[in-house]
């Protein structure tokens, strides 16, 4: 199990209600908890904030933390309830940002994109379609966003979305269904998707 | 007429959720470009989101510490320092009550004091009295004397030296 020494160490803090190191568990899963919430709440101080928040909570509520999810999942299934928790106005501030973003991050950006071998003027388009799927994935209702970003952007096993979001298997595969077919919808050409041919 | 297969957002969902649409996406070319471009548009998303999350160590460093930080046990509030304050007079109050009343108990209860020494305590709050009364009366307190004597000093000289002016 991928988090036993983890797990050990939660189940005895939360028996012996006594500080254990903590800082291991911080270290372990702070850069996943904070990659969720940015995908999440689209902030970066926001996912600070909210990461911090997650971790000390998880620190305070450790006694409920049963094993029965792996301690990744549990702080995952947190992390969620605080973004949830949260405004859910603020997202259209991250696109200001992100449009407003200084050279050297968009220079940033486009060096990831050119990665993948385009010319400099496919890079910007393909970052201007990523920004579109960004936009409508941020427009889903939160529950089908949750999911998406879960299995997309984390690619967490269905099974494992559902511990963390607290509902069945069969609705966390509705959920991706509904936000798929909306993402497919909404994007005008992009990567060939949504296009149903008919050819004779 | 050949219709050209497409997959539909279940089949979607299902092989981006790692189950089985190898057949259809074998039977169909359509629908293994589409499926080939929906996972690399997960991949982007993924790599777009690490880029977004990938900050500097400092920055994981200083996180960890205001989580240390909030995890700490804090100081006693200022609500908690009133509140021990607050017992702590009553307290002193209980304490002090406690003892005016054995005290006055006692004087009720205790044998009567032989007359000399009634006479001689008398006498001794009496000569209290008369030095308190005096240190009243006096204008300064008694370690302010040599101050009012050198002010005294000043002044007159001053005026003095006004008066000779004038003349």
């Amino acid at each position: 199990m991928e988090n036993t020494l983890e797990m050990a160490t939660l189940g005895r803090a939360a028996a012996e209600s006594v500080p254990l190191d903590f800082d291991l568990v911080v270290r372990q899963h702070q850069q996943r908890i904070y990659r969720v919430l940015l995908g999440l709440v689209r902030d970066p101080d926001m996912a600070d904030n909210l990461t911090q928040d997650c971790l000390v909570r998880a620190y305070q509520k450790r006694a409920s933390f049963r094993g029965e999810s792996s301690v990744s999942t549990w702080l995952i299934s947190i992390a969620i309830n605080l973004a949830r928790d949260q405004g859910r106005n603020r997202r259209a501030g991250f696109w200001r940002r992100l449009f407003a973003a200084p050279a050297e991050e968009t220079e940033a950006a486009l060096a990831t994109a050119a990665d993948l071998g385009a010319s400099p003027e496919r890079s910007l388009m393909a970052r201007q379609e990523l920004g579109r799927v960004w936009e409508i994935v941020d427009e889903l209702p939160a529950r089908q966003r949750e999911v998406f970003l879960l299995r997309f952007a984390e690619e967490l096993p269905l099974e494992e979305i559902a511990l963390a979001l607290g509902m069945e298997t069969g609705t966390v595969k509705a959920h991706l269904f509904r936000a798929v077919g909306t993402v497919r919808k909404r994007m005008r050409k992009p990567y060939g998707l949504g296009t149903s041919t008919e050819r004779s | 007429m050949d219709l050209v297969h497409r997959l539909n957002e279940a089949e979607i969902a299902d092989a981006l959720a790692g189950k089985a649409a190898e057949e259809r996406v074998a039977d169909c070319q359509y629908c293994a470009a589409e499926f080939a471009a929906w996972k690399d548009l997960g991949g982007r998303l993924r790599q777009d989101l690490e880029s977004q999350a990938d900050r500097p160590a400092y920055f994981w460093t200083r996180q960890q510490a205001r989580i240390r930080e909030r995890l700490a046990p804090r100081a006693a509030s200022p609500r908690w320092a009133a509140a021990a304050v607050f017992a702590l007079i009553l307290l002193a109050v209980g304490l002090i009550q406690r003892g005016v009343t054995p005290k006055m108990e006692m004087a009720r209860t205790a044998p009567a004091v032989p007359t000399v020494q009634v006479e001689q305590a008398e006498s001794d709050d009496d000569t209290l009295l008369e030095d308190i009364q005096a240190s009243l009366q006096r204008e300064l307190p008694a370690s302010l004397a040599p101050a009012a004597v050198l002010v005294e000093e000043v002044t007159s000289a001053s005026e003095q030296g006004k008066q000779l002016k004038e003349n």
